[in-house]
């Protein structure tokens, strides 16, 4: 960006500043936020990809194709045909992939949504728990996590499904069991070179309660990267459900995922591109948009990587 | 000067744990040991010593930020060592602290202004908003801050505004005793002066009592009414600054002297004493004087036995040969 840009940024930061009365952190990150036009069209195709994911039955009144409707004259994967409204062609059993992507995107983003937020409370947690006690208490806590880093994530979802039975919400809690650890690993790294920042040690000198300490200090400064780590776990996620689904543990037809979708095209890629076409467009516009989300809220909440 | 002081610090050993796994053993790193002195109200006591000395970690024994081992902190006459964390709050007040590496001093998410307030906030909960903000506005003027500096970040500041950011925050709830620990080693030569300067100033107008950490003498010799020397956590010479510096007698106080830069090339300027070696770990327990194995002077006798501070030319030593 220019300098002459830059300046006027600034000041319109400062005159943003001046007129909130109360200028809080969280204000200034989302003033900062909407300065970025990239992160801002980002969170707009988030939502529009949202939107369709949360309306997917639309789509079958739209086509008149419901999700698990086998169209007997387009068997064995059809191009996309606009006249008979595949807008973007059928699958091996006549079914519509336009409407399959939008319900599969529906599952993706519950997975993500589910196994991000089990990732983010635990991984938060368990990590600034371990970190801020330190000692024997974090040796312990680190080496529990290290057992559990060397179970294999395949091994443990079909151990759970042959236990619990094939429930998508298995899959979705077993994923982020799984994912938290790096969270943890991460909130906990931070917390450590925190703990004895010359800055908590100023708080501690002049007599900041341990839980100011926390959510004054510690919390402000880790939230940048918990969010920015959030956004890589989410596509990690969708990835692993999809890898999952390929394995056949993931979801279970004629329930689909993006994941599931692409790999059954990726199987026909020769013979029948346009299957994996739409599923993978989607996939990718929705894998974009939340990095440039990620890296959008991570300068707002970051003054220090203007 | 009043006849009680300020801070007595008596017999103050400070001791870590170190290392120490599953195979090997824990080890005790005995950073301060049986450090005495007396601050003065309204005097500036300046602690030096090479890195590893426990000069930092004395500053912070007093503050309470690391566990007194052994010995009693008396301020105004009342214990330090013996008061719970809570206890300690209310009496932070008095004292503040500046810090080594002003821009990590400072939190990194908070404003200025957020910065300078927030010992207000610890200690008078009872002012409002606009209160507050007049408060810091007074400091930061005092201290010679803008007033357009109040929502900027740390991290748009040179080390020197910082560091005037940190002298702001420990000066608002007005202590009396200030602990400066290396507060201008992380500054340019010329921001130095101005940092020292305005430490000086302050330290006038509002008769504070200042403990001034540093490892240079050319610095300390400003600021000081009195001196105290450490090695590996020991006091090796305690005194008035101008005594010490005019005639050192512990060998160990002459080296460090002797490494300062002058503009002084006569033929008959003191002859250099180098030390060779690093400095012994500090995990050793010392029978005799700690400073033997580096000492030009050492002699059978230092090795056996520990020397005592004892006066000699107005100012106390520790060493069995002291003289210049």
């Amino acid at each position: 960006m220019s300098l002459l840009n830059r300046t006027n940024n600034e000041a319109a930061l400062e005159a943003a500043v001046t007129t909130l009365q109360s200028r809080s952190l969280t204000q200034l990150a989302i003033t900062r936020f909407l300065r970025n036009r990239v992160a801002v069209g980002a969170s707009i195709v988030l939502l529009i990809l949202v939107a369709l994911a949360v309306f997917a039955p639309v789509f079958e009144l739209l086509t008149g194709y419901p999700m698990e409707f086998q169209d007997r004259d387009f068997y064995s994967g059809k191009p996309p045909n606009w006249e008979a409204q595949h807008y973007l062609g059928t699958d091996y059993n006549g079914r519509d992939i336009l409407v399959r992507t939008m319900f599969g995107m529906r599952i993706s983003m519950m997975v993500a949504l589910v196994a991000a937020t089990v990732a983010l409370v635990i991984g938060i947690s368990y990590g600034a728990i371990s970190g801020l006690a330190g000692g024997m208490v974090d040796t312990i806590m680190m080496r529990i996590l290290d057992l559990l880093y060397s179970f294999p994530l395949t091994l443990i979802a079909v151990i759970a499904l042959a236990y619990f039975g094939r429930n998508i919400m298995i899959v979705f809690v077993i994923i982020g069991l799984v994912e938290w650890q790096l969270m943890a690993r991460v909130i906990r790294g931070q917390v450590l070179s925190l703990r004895n920042a010359e800055f908590i040690e100023a708080a501690r000198a002049t007599g900041v309660r341990p839980f100011g300490i926390l959510v004054r200090h510690i919390v402000p400064n880790v939230t940048g990267v918990a969010i920015v780590y959030m956004t890589l776990i989410i596509p990690e996620v969708i990835l692993v459900e999809s890898f999952l689904g390929y394995l056949g543990l993931g979801v279970q037809e004629p329930d689909t995922s993006l994941g599931v979708l692409i790999s059954e095209g990726a199987n026909a890629i020769e013979q029948k591109p346009w299957m994996t076409y739409g599923p993978g467009i989607f996939l990718v516009v929705l894998l974009m948009a939340l990095n440039f989300l990620g890296d959008g809220l991570r300068d707002a909440f970051d003054p220090k990587d203007r | 000067m009043s006849a009680e002081p300020l801070l007595t610090v008596d017999r103050v050993s400070v001791h870590f744990r170190a290392g120490g796994n599953l195979l090997t053993g824990v080890s005790l790193v005995r950073a301060v040991e049986g450090v005495s002195f007396t601050l003065q109200q309204g005097e500036t006591l300046s602690i030096v010593g090479e890195s590893g000395s426990g000069k930092s970690t004395l500053a912070r024994a007093i503050l309470r930020l690391v566990p007194v081992t052994k010995g009693s902190l008396h301020y105004r006459g009342e214990n330090l060592v013996t008061l719970s964390q809570d206890q300690m709050r209310p009496r932070r007040r008095m004292m503040q602290m500046v810090f080594q590496d002003p821009i990590a001093s400072l939190s990194p998410r908070r404003t200025v202004e957020q910065i300078i307030e927030e010992p207000l906030r610890v200690h008078f909960p009872d002012l409002d908003r606009a209160e507050r903000a007049q408060r810091v506005a007074e400091t930061m003027d005092a201290i010679g801050l803008l007033p357009d500096m109040r929502n900027r970040y740390p991290h748009e500041f040179s080390g020197g505004q910082a560091q005037r950011i940190g002298i702001a925050r420990a000066l608002i709830v007005e202590p009396e005793l200030l602990v400066a620990d290396e507060p201008v080693s992380a500054l340019d030569v010329s921001i130095q002066a101005q940092v020292l300067n305005l430490l000086a100033e302050i330290k006038q107008a509002r008769s504070l009592s200042l403990l001034f950490i540093s490892h240079d003498l050319s610095v300390v010799q400003h600021v000081s009414d009195n001196l105290m020397v450490l090695y590996l956590g020991h006091v090796m010479e305690v005194g008035p600054a101008g005594t010490i510096y005019s005639r050192p007698q512990n060998p160990y106080t002459q080296a460090l002297l002797s490494a300062v830069p002058r503009m002084d090339f006569s033929a008959d300027r003191p002859k250099r004493t180098r030390l060779t070696g690093d400095l012994p770990s500090p995990t050793l327990e010392h029978v005799g004087c700690p400073f033997a194995s580096r000492c030009p002077r050492a002699q059978a006798l230092c090795s056996t036995d520990k020397p005592v501070l004892t006066p000699v030319d107005g100012r106390e030593v520790a060493c069995h040969f002291p003289g210049s």
